[in-house]
């Protein structure tokens, strides 16, 4: 039980994240929302702060895609990317603590899958961040 | 900017400054890990260094050791050759005195 538990173990630490990253990063590109949505109809949802995020996640996005082979660069679109994560998630908390309307729905689902989409960011962000260290290091 | 927008921007900016302190005081241990590796190595390089000079000289001295040894067997050989000459010598020169007191 214990080294299959290490196994997984095992899978975070040494186990490269750039496949995972290039998909992850495509599948991210085609959902986002700036491709499926104008301008004009986020206006007249009343999306606009929504639909500059969106696009902002979209440009890190495509930084971090044609990046990829640069590990330095891009460790800093992921940095970013992460933070936009942090923001768009705390302004949701906040919003939803602040205002019992905003609560409807699956909140907590909706945190949890948040909350490990977060863990995957920073598991890559971290690995690359190291990459880059001992780089550094060794010259 | 509403009060959630005002929230999160803090908070992003806080995590952004606490990540990047984090990773730099990560690289300065590694730095510093690094340079430990680095002086132990050299030290041993000094040490390792220090024993091949001293395995060379004490090899210099093991063949002029070896050659003096061999220039000293050459001379006792030479010197028991000589001694068995005076020897024979010494036995005849023997015979001849007691055949001349006969």
């Amino acid at each position: 039980m214990r080294s299959f538990f290490k196994s997984y173990k095992d899978i975070l630490v040494y186990h490269d994240y750039g496949p995972l990253l290039l998909f992850w990063n495509i599948a991210d590109l085609a959902n986002n929302r700036v491709l499926w949505m104008s301008y004009g109809e986020a206006l007249d949802n009343g999306m606009e702060w929504a639909y500059f995020q969106y696009a902002l996640y979209f440009v890190v996005a495509l930084g971090m895609l044609f990046s990829l082979p640069n590990v330095r660069s891009c460790s800093r679109f992921v940095g970013a990317y992460l933070l936009l994560y942090i923001f768009s998630t705390t302004k949701f908390v906040v919003n939803v603590l602040s205002d019992p309307e905003f609560a409807v729905g699956e909140v907590g689902r909706a945190l949890v899958v948040t909350g490990v989409y977060f863990s995957l960011w920073v598991w890559i962000y971290v690995k690359m961040r190291v990459e880059v260290m001992h780089k550094d290091i060794r010259g | 900017m509403d009060k959630p927008t005002t929230t999160a921007a803090i908070v992003a900016a806080v995590t952004g400054v606490f990540s990047a302190g984090a990773f730099k005081f990560y690289e300065f241990m590694l730095k510093q890990k690094r340079e430990v590796q680095q002086e132990e190595k050299a030290e041993q390089a000094l040490y390792r260094d220090d024993l091949i000079k001293r395995v060379e000289k004490l090899e210099e001295e093991r063949d002029e050791h070896l050659n003096q040894i061999m220039k000293l067997m050459t001379e006792v050989t030479a010197l028991k050759v000589e001694v068995d000459y005076v020897k024979r010598e010494n036995e005849l020169l023997k015979l001849k005195l007691d055949s001349m007191r006969m």
